[in-house]
C-alpha cells in the first residue's frame, strides 16, 4: 500500500514537471530564437533590431 | 523582448571571445548589440554569494530598455562604436583544442578561464599576486547594489562612504567608461589594475551628475577563487580536497582563529598526500609551520599561491586529537 502511494506520488511529480516544461516549452516557442550569430545578425539587418545574445 | 531578434548559443566555438568578452565562470551570460556587432551592454554576472545573485526580472527588463534606448542613439548615430578588440577564438586556447575540440566535445565557458591560466602559467607570465584573483566583488570597495536596479547603490561602507557615495547613488561610469548594467560593472572592474590608488566614478544623484574618486583599501580584489576554473588549473595540484572549519570548530579543536584549519574530504585520485599517510578527516592546520593566510581562508588555495610544482611541503595535521606532520612533493597536475 505505502508502495503504491509513493509510485503514485511520483508520478503525479513527473506529470507535473512535463506539464510545466510542456508550458515554458510553448512560452519560449512564441518568440523565435536563432541558433547561430550570423543568422542573428542577418535577421537585425533586416528588421532594423537589436540583438539579444544569450550565451549558455 | 519582441523588440529584440533573439540568438541563442548553446556552444562557443565560432563566437569572437575576444570581443564578446565575459567572466566565463558563470552558468549563462547575455550580451545586447546590433547589427554591426556593436555591444550595448552587458546582462549577468555573479558575485560570492550565489550564481543568481544579480539575476532576475526587473534587472533584466531594466536591461532591456537600455537596450533598446542605445539601440536609438545608435540609428541616430549619436552612439560611436568604441574599437574592437582582437579576435580570440576558444581554438587558440591549445588545452582547448587538444582537449574538448580535439575530442568533439562542448567547450564548457570555465574551461576558458582554466585555459588562461594554463597559457599564462606555460609562458611563465602568471603572477600569483595578481592574476587568479579576476572579476573582483565590488562589496569590497564598500559598495552593495540593489540587484533589482542594476548599478544603484543600496549600501555604503568604508572605501566608498569616505569617496563620497551614498545609497541611491546610481553609478553610470567606472575609469571613463560607461556602465548600464551590473554585468559592465563588474566588466570594467576586473580591468582596474590592483596597484590602482584611484578609482574614478560617476555617479547620478538625482538629476545631478557627481564624479567620486575611490581609494581602494589593500587586496580589494581578492575574493573567493577556489569555484573558478582559473584557480583550479593553478599549479601545483594541492593533494588533496578539504572543508575548512567553522570558526566554532577550530576553537573547539584548540587551533588559531582566522586560521585555515580544513578537513580533508577526499582524495580524487592517487596523490603523494596519500602515499605520504594523510588520510579523509584528518585536520590540515599548517602548511610549513604557517596557519593563516591574509589572501584566502582556504588551506589548498593558499598551497597553489605559495607553493610550485616538486617542492616539498610540511602539514600540521590533528589525526583524532593527536598532532603529527607529514610531508610529501607536490604535483603539477593531479594525473
Amino acid at each position: 500500500m505505502r508502495k503504491t502511494l509513493v509510485l503514485a506520488l511520483f508520478s503525479l511529480l513527473a506529470l507535473a514537471s512535463l506539464l510545466a516544461t510542456g508550458q515554458n516549452a510553448r512560452a519560449d516557442a512564441r518568440l523565435q530564437w536563432f541558433d547561430k550569430l550570423e543568422d542573428g545578425i542577418a535577421e537585425a539587418k533586416k528588421t532594423g533590431k537589436p540583438i539579444f545574445l544569450e550565451l549558455r | 523582448m519582441q523588440n529584440y531578434v533573439l540568438v541563442r548559443l548553446e556552444r562557443i566555438e565560432t563566437l569572437d571571445i575576444g570581443h564578446y568578452d565575459f567572466d566565463p565562470q558563470v552558468t549563462v551570460f547575455f550580451f545586447i548589440l546590433n547589427a554591426e556587432e556593436q555591444i550595448y551592454l552587458r546582462y549577468g554576472g555573479r558575485d560570492d554569494t550565489s550564481a543568481d545573485s544579480h539575476q532576475n526580472i526587473p534587472s533584466l527588463e531594466l536591461a532591456l530598455s537600455r537596450g533598446l534606448d542605445q539601440h536609438k542613439l545608435w540609428q541616430d548615430k549619436k552612439l560611436p562604436a568604441p574599437k574592437r578588440e582582437a579576435p580570440r577564438f576558444v581554438k587558440d586556447y591549445p588545452e582547448i583544442a587538444s582537449g574538448p575540440l580535439k575530442n568533439g566535445n562542448c567547450v564548457h565557458c570555465h574551461a576558458i578561464g582554466s585555459a588562461q591560466t594554463a597559457e599564462l602559467m606555460k609562458a611563465g607570465k602568471f603572477d600569483k599576486k595578481v592574476d587568479p584573483w579576476v572579476y573582483p566583488d565590488i562589496r569590497k570597495l564598500g559598495i552593495t547594489l540593489d540587484a533589482e536596479k542594476g548599478t544603484v547603490v543600496k549600501e555604503v561602507a568604508g572605501a566608498a562612504k569616505k569617496a563620497g557615495f551614498q545609497p541611491g547613488d546610481e553609478i553610470t561610469h567606472l575609469a571613463g567608461k560607461p556602465v548600464l548594467t551590473f554585468a559592465d560593472l563588474q566588466y570594467q572592474l576586473n580591468k582596474v589594475p590592483h596597484s590602482a590608488a584611484r578609482v574614478e566614478f560617476k555617479v547620478k544623484r538625482g538629476e545631478a551628475a557627481q564624479t567620486l574618486k575611490l581609494s581602494p583599501e589593500k587586496h580589494w580584489r581578492v575574493t573567493q577563487i577556489e569555484r573558478r576554473g582559473s584557480a583550479q588549473r593553478m599549479e601545483p595540484f594541492p593533494e588533496f580536497w578539504a572543508k575548512p572549519l567553522s570558526e566554532a570548530e577550530k576553537k573547539k579543536a584548540g587551533l588559531k582563529p582566522g586560521g585555515f584549519a580544513a578537513e580533508v574530504t577526499k582524495f580524487w585520485v592517487k596523490t603523494n598526500a596519500q602515499a605520504a599517510g594523510l588520510q579523509v578527516g584528518d585536520i590540515v592546520f599548517a602548511v610549513d609551520g604557517v596557519e593563516e593566510d591574509e589572501l584566502t581562508d582556504s588551506v589548498t588555495l593558499h598551497i597553489k599561491l605559495n607553493k610550485k610544482a616538486g617542492d616539498t611541503v610540511k602539514l600540521g595535521i590533528l589525526r583524532k586529537g593527536n598532532l603529527q606532520e607529514l610531508s610529501f612533493k607536490l604535483k603539477a597536475r593531479p594525473w
